[in-house]
């Protein structure tokens, strides 16, 4: 089996197998696969210790990963082969596991993804835990370092609830085709949702500093429309908190 | 998306006289183009889903205040420009606009941009009288 087999982890495995515990005997197995199982560790012993980009490596690789046609490899294993299925089962289980923590990974209630992030105006990314945080700034000069670097956020036409996580404003460009219609399709909708709910909406960048508010000409920019739109809706900008509130 | 494609021509224009005067073109991405002389940071700059070209300065020096101003509004409160002055209907108005920041910043940059700004206060100033102005006016509004 090239790229595979070291001897060590398949004699873990039938430990494993024999022992009663399937899932480690498939991890042990895992751990055959190059770079990914050596993040895996033996029987699976180092991925509860690996660092966010390290699990994202794993997860996407297990995610992935083709279990009853991985395992297929191990058949010839006279040890290994009358617990095949049972191991499959518990690794199948195990990514499924994987996967549904995944996807709710960023809603960590009330812990910021990017703890020592301070944004222009000073605003710390916390989020609500028992609210949908909704972040608004200058996208040049914050949101769209927010947006790709820090929570890297993927492109959305999604306006709903985010409890216990942000909710920003980051459409396809191409459902973009002037700022009017911007304007109207997506960022209008998108604040009438967030005032609808209640939601924290936290300023990333100073809404006071009229250079963020006001073009060339003297026209609004997409920034000084949202805070345009809040201050008719009651809310006035708090420095401490850095959020738009209501009066 | 590129949002300052656009007006890269008009900015690649004036590089030459920026060059000139000591600046190099120290990077680009989507929304902004950047050059200094080692004391001024000079950005242009287009906000996503916008079609309106910035020009910004900050003094890199020690004892800078850390502050990003607009050319546009130092030029209205230290030269009495307009906000007319920056409307732009086709590309010879981009050109020109683009070509009077860079002038603007090389005439002045001893006058006007140094560890202590001389125009910061009254920017400031005229920034929190205009958000007040803004803001009464968008709370008046029905």
């Amino acid at each position: 089996m090239p790229g595979y087999g070291e001897a060590a982890d398949l004699a873990n495995a039938a430990w494993y197998a024999a022992e009663g515990d399937h899932l480690a005997a498939g991890l042990s197995l895992i751990s055959t696969i190059p770079i990914v199982g050596d993040l895996i560790g033996k029987g699976g012993k180092l991925i509860k210790k690996l660092g966010p980009k390290a699990q994202k490596v794993v997860l996407e690789a297990v995610q992935k990963l083709d279990i009853p046609k991985f395992l297929d490899r191990f058949r010839g294993n006279e040890k290994l082969a009358p617990h095949i299925d049972k191991i499959s089962e518990a690794l199948q289980k195990w990514q499924k596991e994987l996967a549904e923590k995944s996807a709710s990974k960023p809603a960590k209630s009330g812990v910021s993804p990017c703890p020592d992030y301070r944004s222009s105006n000073g605003a710390a990314l916390v989020p609500n835990p028992d609210k949908t945080t909704t972040v608004l700034g200058s996208y040049v000069a914050d949101m769209k370092g927010i947006i790709n670097d820090q929570l890297k956020l993927p492109k959305s036409v999604d306006l709903g609830a985010k409890p216990g996580g942000f909710n920003v404003l980051n459409v396809p460009d191409d459902l973009v085709k002037n700022s009017d219609q911007f304007w109207k399709d997506f960022n209008q909708p998108f604040l009438d949702k967030a005032i609808a709910r209640g939601d924290d909406i936290l300023m990333a960048s100073d809404p006071t500093k009229t250079r963020l508010l006001e073009k060339v000409t003297g026209e609004l920019t997409g920034f000084g429309r949202e805070v345009n739109y809040l201050v008719e809706n009651g809310y006035v900008y708090d420095t401490a908190t850095k959020m738009m509130v209501k009066r | 998306m590129n949002w300052i494609a656009p007006f890269k021509p008009f900015i690649e224009a004036q590089a030459p006289m920026l060059c000139q005067h000591g600046f190099s073109w120290i990077g680009e991405d989507d929304n902004q183009i950047k050059f200094t002389d080692g004391e001024v940071l000079l950005t242009f700059s287009v906000e996503r889903y916008d079609d309106s070209l910035s020009a910004w300065v900050r003094y890199l020096g020690e004892a800078a205040d850390h502050e990003e101003y607009r050319i546009d509004m130092v030029m209205r409160l230290m030269d009495a420009a307009t906000t007319k002055d920056f409307e732009v209907k086709n590309a010879s108005d981009n050109a020109k606009v683009v070509a009077r920041y860079v002038t603007y910043l090389i005439d002045n940059k001893q006058r006007l941009f140094g560890p202590v700004c001389t125009f910061a206060k009254e920017y400031e100033a005229y920034e929190k009288r205009r958000y007040e102005e803004l803001t009464a006016q968008w709370t008046r509004k029905p």
